[in-house]
């Protein structure tokens, strides 16, 4: 009963003109952010974050999180129709998503990727609002050893899950501390490594940090080359599938949805483990896996269901624990904490009205996605066609705006400059950005929980291993960090695409 | 690349020994009563550890064709583009926002293809005249408006 009124409040909140409106332009964005390629999620919410400090924090928090969810929806477009994927997460449905459209299936492609993506989203939210309370319970008795512990298992998981060499993701982990430490002490209030510069006290600001990232590296890189934007010449028709084709979907889309769903809760998987796990499911379990990656339905409506089934999970440890289990997550966060509204536990106890009012906008969100990519299909390939060349300035002009407005301050700017370009340069090296930002947002509470727990256990380490949750939560860490040293594991993962 | 993993490794040693050393500085304290520096004097030395690892693992790695690091790409236009960001961000506050911008889009809609100078200039007018419109107007951002006090 207490779980309805909750639900009623939210629909009561989410369904103010306003907060439907800054929904709508949330899940607009990220239909448009994730058709076109060279900008993602990770980016335009960054950008977009300044922007939202002018409206209030639920319609922000709306906007943004309509933003991460509705790019699920948009990446599977360009992946269908170019071959290139829109968003990582897509990348697998390039498999089937492009032979179906050569083979004149476009239209079901894209069809059964829009409504596959519609069942997995509202299921998952179904699962949103049956978790959100039995967890944030669980993590009210939570004290600092269990929150460090928490830390610890997010940033093994992630860095378990980095595609690329483990030994870099730990150094980038390490880096993103690091950065962490300039500013003021929170413990001790006495400044560290800002070198006399007053505009280092408060340490580096988020926001700088993953556009220079995400953004700027992203236009550096992509600038170098020419990129091609032939879209298949095939006549988009029959966006609704066949009765055929859904006999063949409704499995991969069931089971899609639970392993997205609990693969977005877990820290470090995200949606696009979740969009390649699905796949291989589904050839394994297959009477014909052999067809697959020739233009099967089940290669689309699997991985795409995935992947928004895990967008909607992943909200659960970020609303409820306040432990972001990726790298959007992590701005989402930093967006919470700029809005004054912690994520943790209390959130859903302080402010009932505003965490029930983003859970139920995302139900209006999944309605409104389904019309704007089932009707609005044709509307999309144009936008496709917009050159990179006019696009990328801007990108820019974006980012340095949004930086700008921070602080109203231009060394934002050279922060952020200064962070794409070594962002560009990691790329180069194979570094992954990922573990360094997912540091970078845990680090100060990761160093705060650790001293407090130190304090109240008179310096002994033993605190971790003393306390059940604690303890459970590092033996599953160091089973993580154990199964790294089977390299047959490691090498089965999705390889070439950057965990976000 | 090896060359350049070698100089990432470098610079990670470097980082980790500045790290320390103002760990050092600040106070570490006790276990019982962490300091400042406790954390990144902990965090800088595994880096340094790692950072040594990578290095041995670089050095002994079997010797594989060598793949330059910015070839067969046009990093010129990258280079372009951040150099551009750099300078703009010194500008900004003296020439204000809308002469500025106006110059960092000139920039950009020039880095991919050679343009006819007005469609250059009025492509970046309109773009500045817009954005203006929408941060200044509507949403209430404060631009510089720089020695000319234009904006």
């Amino acid at each position: 009963m207490e779980l309805l009124n909750f639900i009623l409040l939210g629909f009561q909140s989410a369904l103010e003109p306003i907060n439907l409106f800054y929904c709508f332009l949330g899940v607009l964005l990220g239909t448009l952010i994730g058709v076109l390629p060279g900008i993602g999620p990770v980016a335009t919410i960054s950008i977009l974050l300044p922007i939202t400090f002018k409206i209030s924090a639920i319609s922000a928090i709306i906007m943004l999180a309509g933003i991460y969810y509705g790019a699920q929806y948009g990446g599977s477009t360009t992946s269908i129709l170019l071959n290139i994927p829109g968003e990582a997460t897509t990348v697998i449905t390039c498999l089937d998503g492009y032979q179906m459209a050569k083979q004149g299936r476009a239209g079901p492609a894209l069809g059964m990727a829009a409504i596959g993506s519609f069942i997995a989203g509202t299921v998952s939210l179904l699962g949103l609002t049956f978790l959100a309370l039995p967890f944030s319970e669980v993590a009210v008795v939570f004290g600092p050893p269990e929150y460090f512990s928490l830390m610890i298992l997010a940033l093994v998981i992630l860095v378990y899950l980095a595609h690329g060499s483990m030994l870099k993701a730990i150094l980038m982990a390490l880096f993103g501390l690091i950065l962490t430490y300039v500013g003021t002490d929170n413990i001790t209030g006495s400044q560290r490594f800002t070198f006399g510069f007053v505009e280092l006290s408060d340490g580096f600001d988020l926001v700088p940090l993953v556009m220079g990232l995400f953004g700027i590296s992203e236009v550096l890189l992509n600038v170098e080359q020419t990129l091609s934007q032939d879209i298949l010449k095939t006549r988009i028709k029959n966006l609704l599938p066949t009765r055929q084709d859904w006999a063949k979907s409704v499995g991969p889309i069931l089971r899609g949805t639970v392993l997205g769903f609990f693969l977005g809760i877990l820290p470090g998987a995200g949606p696009v483990i979740s969009s390649f796990v699905s796949y291989t499911v589904e050839k394994r379990i297959s009477r014909y896996p052999e067809k697959f990656g020739t233009g099967v339905i089940e290669g689309v409506a699997a991985p795409e269901s995935a992947n928004n089934a895990s967008a909607q999970g992943a909200f659960i440890p970020l609303l409820t624990l306040g432990i972001p289990p990726n790298v959007t997550m992590a701005i989402l966060f930093g967006a919470l904490m700029i809005h004054g509204l912690p994520p943790g536990p209390l959130l859903m106890k302080d402010h009932p009205q505003f965490f029930w009012g983003v859970v139920t906008s995302m139900y209006l969100g999944n309605i409104f996605l389904v019309f704007l990519n089932l009707p609005l299909i044709p509307l999309w390939v144009k936008v496709l066609k917009v050159p990179y060349p006019i696009l990328f300035p801007l990108i820019v002009l974006f980012c340095v705006v949004g930086a700008f407005s921070l602080n109203n301050s231009a060394s934002d700017i050279l922060v952020m400059t200064g962070f794409g370009i070594a962002g560009y340069l990691m790329k180069k090296l194979k570094y992954e950005g990922a573990p360094l930002v997912m540091a970078f947002v845990l680090g100060p509470m990761l160093e705060l929980n650790l001293r407090r727990s130190l304090i109240v256990s008179d310096g002994s380490f033993f605190v971790f291993f003393t306390r059940p949750i604690s303890t459970a939560i590092l033996i599953i860490a160091l089973a993580v960090l154990s199964l790294s040293f089977l390299p047959k594991l490691r090498r089965k993962k999705p390889d070439g695409q950057e965990i976000i | 690349m090896r060359g350049a993993e070698q100089i990432t490794c470098l610079f990670w040693l470097v980082l980790a020994a500045a790290v320390c050393t103002g760990s050092l500085r600040l106070n570490l304290g006790t276990p019982s009563e962490p300091g400042s520096g406790f954390l990144p004097f902990g965090t800088g030395l595994l880096l340094g550890v790692l950072a040594l690892v990578h290095l041995a693992q670089v050095h002994f790695r079997k010797a594989e064709k060598e793949k330059p690091l910015l070839d067969e790409v046009r990093w010129k236009r990258g280079a372009w583009v951040a150099a551009a960001l750099l300078l703009y961000a010194l500008l900004l506050p003296r020439l204000g926002y809308l002469l500025t911008t106006f110059l960092l889009m000139g920039v950009l809609f020039s880095v991919y293809e050679r343009r006819k100078w007005w469609v250059v200039g009025s492509a970046s007018l309109l773009v500045i005249i817009l954005t203006y419109l929408v941060f200044h107007h509507w949403l209430k951002v404060q631009f510089p408006v720089g020695f000319f006090r234009i904006g």
